[in-house]
């Protein structure tokens, strides 16, 4: 599936990464988690229908050496922001730096008293008495 | 044509919401019913929501706007004279397949938008009339929430106790009990323990995607398998091109397309569409004939016309330390109907409903910002720290927001496909600017570091398509009647969202299940009375 993607354009968007995701304010570098590598391969794989807006991106990039050039294209600009996002934000140490543990089951006990019965927060709005307009 | 036509005595023409209600009691007081679906039954194993690369694939596959999808199944719809991203889902279960299953009823006051402001449509039926038939909806869709919200009258109690409201949602109250404002935990058609045959909600915060823990109320596992079993029939793969009328004007069937391209026709005494605000206005337009030359029912010009959104306005807000921000439902926390009754004084009528919800995973998350340096401070900062506000406007009626059928764009068999014409009125853009900047307060009441306000953000607005075909009394004025049957065809109804003949701001669902609960009772009784064809 990689042959998808040709060496230009890879390197190419490993630019727009350099760009998009630097490593700041402690998240890592989005070429230093592989976005531009398997992070690509991987997004191509779930999102074929991306690929013909993620090259026009990347040319556009090649052409241009900004990002202005691929913001200016919607779809161009959409579509390299979701491989390099999506790939980026699925890597662990990405997810680890913010504390993401990925959509996990948490159960919840139905017959806990809630705080806001227990506490009496909600009893403020049950005595300012019914708000709905009578017809 | 294939031949041989199926028959029946009620043809429903889609199996979401509406369908799947109507089936179900229509079915179990010994009616035979047929349905139509375009889509196919949904299959929880492909759900995506326990993948960790969920997020990638919600956006097409799983998306809510079928020209995202652009699935066979779905039929593309033109919004280039529409500032909203319509929502819907075509599958046994509808748009409740990928509903994030917020759930109210309309208040008394909402059925009476003429009479109390000026503007829009009384409702021919009273919040008395049908609150029995939510008592029943809620109870069959199997609602999570607290009884007493001093919001509306006192009601049936609600099946299952609320979802926990988590730091967001107790945050939010105490912010609105130091401004004095109302706030109240979730009602959510998602079960907070066991119900029905359904599991309890796990908090994963995937609803949006197809819930995978077969919990969250859809009706392809609410009413579907029970009006199977009780006689009704469903074919999936069914496109319906036309409601197919006699020369006494009385509908006879349908005649559909299956998914090898070929046609069949259905014979039925009655007819009733369910197809959403948008399929409904589409099919009937599609459905011309020489006796109705404008479309089907249509002597009112006013099929496809009146069409309401419900234009939504958004915050999201930031706060310094972490807030569960990506923990469910997804599904609102809590809601406040502060702004809810109509204050003129405001600049504008009618009001607004506002739910709190998280915030979903890191790439939808990110997707809403910018690149580079600022997005990772952005995203550092404030992911997992933050809420998710949204802001319902109640929608007016207005003529020149329409359904229409497209010249040139079709769905995969060649059928024209729908065209939106909608413009966001001053009334909803002033209601939205006046409730934003309140929620914007209501934030940093809560103690947010920062917001980001959306006045109209086009990606929550069109998640309700309401009033294309509304009800009333008077013919020249309306599309149905009381009961849903329309003053052209006696033996056509529609249960759908369409026939709002206003939209209130609250979430449609339950009020569409209700008004299809009271639709399917009334066909029940009335049914040695139904004028059919002979």
């Amino acid at each position: 599936m990689s042959s998808r993607i040709p060496e230009a354009d890879r390197q190419a968007f490993a630019g727009i990464v350099d760009l998009a995701l630097p490593a700041a304010h402690g998240m890592p570098a989005g070429n230093a988690v592989g976005v531009a590598g398997e992070g690509l391969d991987k997004l191509i794989r779930l999102r074929p229908d991306i690929v013909p807006d993620l090259l026009r991106g990347t040319r556009l990039f090649a052409a241009a050496g900004t990002l202005d050039a691929v913001e200016a294209d919607t779809e161009a600009w959409h579509a390299v922001r979701l491989a390099a996002y999506g790939a980026y934000y699925t890597t662990p140490p990405v997810q680890a730096v913010l504390h993401y543990t990925g959509q996990i089951s948490q159960p919840i006990d139905p017959d806990e008293t809630p705080a806001y019965l227990a506490n009496g927060s909600l009893r403020q709005v049950i005595e300012r008495g019914p708000i709905w307009t009578k017809v | 044509m294939a031949e041989a036509a199926l028959e029946a005595d009620v043809l429903i023409i889609g199996a979401g919401a509406s369908g799947g209600v109507t089936a179900r009691e229509l079915a179990a007081n010994g009616i035979d019913v047929l349905c139509l679906e375009q889509g196919e039954w949904p299959d929880p194993d492909k759900f995506v929501g326990r993948r960790e690369d969920w997020e990638v694939l919600a956006e097409k596959r799983w998306s809510p706007n079928p020209n995202d999808r652009l699935l066979e199944a779905d039929y593309p719809i033109n919004v280039d004279e529409c500032p909203m991203r319509p929502m819907l889902y075509n599958a046994v279960g509808g748009s409740t397949v990928l509903w994030t299953a917020l759930w109210h009823r309309l208040t008394p006051a909402d059925f009476r938008v003429r009479s109390m402001d000026g503007v829009g449509n009384d409702w021919p039926i009273s919040y008395d009339e049908l609150a029995p038939f939510y008592d029943r909806a809620e109870a069959d869709m199997g609602l999570s929430g607290l009884d007493g919200d001093p919001a509306w009258p006192d009601h049936a109690p609600y099946p299952l106790p609320p979802l926990p409201i988590g730091k967001l949602g107790t945050r939010f109250g105490a912010a609105m009990n130091r401004k004095g404002w109302h706030w109240w935990p979730g009602s959510n058609a998602i079960p907070s323990r066991a119900y029905k045959g359904r599991n309890a909600c796990v908090r994963r915060g995937t609803c949006m995607v197809g819930c995978p823990e077969n919990a969250k109320a859809a009706t392809n596992l609410t009413h579907w398998p029970e009006a199977i079993e009780l006689g009704a029939r469903l074919i999936t793969g069914a496109r319906v091109r036309e409601v197919t009328v006699d020369a006494q004007g009385l509908a006879t069937g349908a005649i559909y397309i299956d998914r090898s391209g070929e046609e069949h026709r259905v014979r039925a005494n009655v007819v009733v569409l369910c197809c959403n605000g948008v399929g409904t206005a589409r099919l009937m337009l599609l459905s011309r004939s020489a006796r109705f030359p404008d479309g089907l029912a249509n002597s009112s010009g006013l099929v496809g016309r009146g069409l309401m959104l419900h234009p939504t306005g958004s915050v999201v807000a930031a706060f310094d330390e972490p807030m569960d921000s990506w923990t469910g439902p997804f599904g609102q926390l809590v809601y406040s109907m502060q702004f809810y009754n109509s204050d003129p004084s405001r600049g504008f009528v009618r009001g607004s409903k506002w739910s709190l919800s998280p915030h979903g995973g890191p790439l939808s998350f990110a997707m809403g910002m910018g690149h580079g340096a600022d997005l990772q401070a952005g995203v550092a900062a404030a992911f997992n720290r933050a809420a998710f506000l949204t802001v319902f406007c109640e929608d007016l009626p207005e003529d020149h927001n329409r359904v229409e059928l497209d010249e040139e764009l079709t769905d995969s068999d060649g059928l024209p496909a729908p065209k939106l014409i909608y413009t966001v009125s001053e009334n909803s853009r002033k209601l939205l600017e006046f409730n934003v900047a309140r929620a914007c307060e209501a934030m940093t009441e809560m103690g947010a570091n920062a917001t980001w306000p959306m006045v109209v953000n086009p990606d929550c607005g069109g998640a309700h398509l309401l009033g294309s075909a509304r009800m009333g009394d008077d013919p020249a004025r309306s599309v149905v009647d009381r009961w849903g049957r329309t003053h052209d065809v006696p033996n056509l109804y529609i249960f759908d969202g369409s026939i709002f003949p206003s939209s209130g701001a609250v979430n449609p669902t339950g009020t569409i299940c209700a008004l299809a609960q009271r639709g399917a009772e009334q066909l029940v009784r009335e049914r040695r009375s139904q004028r059919t064809p002979t």
